[in-house]
């Protein structure tokens, strides 16, 4: 078959046109020095060079993978650095409500008186978070983690009145809360302190809502106590 | 099946074929080099990667030369050469989407062929032009076409080197003729005189 280049003299103005571009155009030719560099490269290079691991369709997968991985730990990483302690620095494992929590340790009745989860966001925030509707779902950081707080703080301070009072104002508002748990354990636990009468029942309706409770054997403790 | 392959030193490994010839890596690299390099160039590799492209298809060569039959020697290392581009171009597109990085540029070695400075700048502005309307082509198609065409190679080798029937290229080649003639009109038509 005739080659297009040779023909320049075509009647196609197409076919001239190709041809004469195709006539400039030179077969590729290595040079001297090309040739010269790839063979001092193909000389030093070590034999068993190609890492699979390091192609495209093996890399890919494994960046995902580290990516994924890194942003997840990132995301903990970060939560964990910007969340403030302002009781104690020693944080609590992870819980399915409350990733980053501070637990507070009993002050006035260390026998009895429950662990309390609470969350410890910047009070900002949690300060303008208290005003949502009462029947809202409280998150660990959302509405009546401040009231709560409160709660812990009266109540390590001797106040059990007060903390009794601010756990009922924290159930009234958030019937659903997330602290609910923790809003009955520390009621039951103040009203014992107390001698308040209301301690068992408290503590009943504690076992009640949660029988696989954190704080089951303080209110077991409370309601033995109280027979 | 080969009989034996030894390996003296990186350049010398040997093939031992049926026929009770000897192939070594150093004649495989000594005849075929400049084919490898054209070859990359029909298949796509640009100017300034060829280098660098028929480095990777010759150590491919030598570590491969082992599984070699002995047969079809072209046809072997042609494989090679366009799963090295493939590779490559993958590559390319890598960089390109998750790096960002834009592909190496039409780079054209003066050096390698002419020593006039308006020959070279007249050769380079014709193969940008011809390349530009090739890369519209399937890669199939722009490959025959630059084998014949523009590298000059025979049907019968490039049959040879792409495992095809004669027919099948020449039947590719006459598509690709009539779509680069179609190309060359409409650049034509666009103002640019091909």
């Amino acid at each position: 078959m005739k080659r297009l280049r040779e023909n320049l003299e075509d009647s196609e103005p197409s076919v001239r046109a190709g041809a004469a571009l195709l006539s400039k155009v030179r077969p590729f030719e290595l040079s001297p020095d090309q040739r010269r560099r790839i063979r001092a490269r193909v000389e030093a290079e070590p034999e068993g060079r190609g890492a699979r691991w390091l192609r495209p369709a093996f890399a890919l997968p494994l960046l995902l993978i580290v990516g994924i991985a890194g942003a997840s730990a990132g995301e903990r990483w970060y939560r964990a650095a910007t969340t403030q302690r302002p009781l104690e620095k020693a944080p609590l494992p992870a819980t399915p409500h409350a990733p980053s929590v501070v637990r507070a340790a009993p002050a006035a009745r260390p026998a009895a008186l429950p662990e309390v989860s609470v969350d410890v966001e910047a009070p900002p925030e949690v300060e303008a978070e208290v005003k949502p509707a009462p029947t809202a779902k409280a998150s660990p950081s959302g509405p009546g983690a401040s009231l709560m707080m409160e709660a812990l703080q009266a109540r390590r301070a001797g106040d059990a009145a007060r903390a009794q009072q601010l756990s009922a104002e924290y159930r009234k508002k958030y019937p659903s809360g997330a602290l609910r748990e923790e809003a009955l354990a520390i009621a039951f636990e103040s009203a014992a302190a107390r001698s308040d009468p209301s301690a068992a029942k408290l503590a009943q309706n504690y076992l009640a809502s949660f029988p696989r409770g954190r704080f089951r054997k303080q209110a077991e403790q409370v309601l033995a106590s109280q027979r | 099946m080969n009989v034996m392959v030894q390996r003296l030193s990186p350049l010398d490994v040997v093939l031992d074929q049926r026929d009770g010839s000897t192939l070594t890596f150093e004649q495989v690299y000594a005849s075929s080099l400049n084919d490898v390099a054209r070859w990359i160039r029909a298949l796509g590799g640009k100017p300034a990667d060829v280098e660098d492209l028929t480095q990777e298809v010759f150590l491919v060569v030598r570590r491969k030369l082992s599984d070699f039959d002995g047969r079809n020697q072209r046809g072997w290392l042609y494989r090679i050469a366009q799963r090295t581009v493939r590779d490559y171009r993958r590559r390319a597109w890598f960089r390109r989407v998750f790096l960002g990085s834009v592909s190496s540029s039409e780079h054209y070695d003066a050096a390698a062929s002419s020593d006039d400075p308006s020959e070279v700048l007249e050769r380079k502005q014709a193969e940008g032009l011809l390349y530009g309307l090739l890369a519209k082509m399937s890669e199939v198609r722009r490959t025959t076409f630059v084998l014949f065409e523009v590298e000059g190679y025979s049907g019968e080798e490039i049959a040879e080197m792409q495992g095809i029937p004669l027919n099948t290229v020449w039947t590719r080649l006459h598509h690709a003729r009539k779509e680069f003639l179609r190309l060359v009109a409409e650049g034509g038509r666009a103002g640019g005189s091909p």
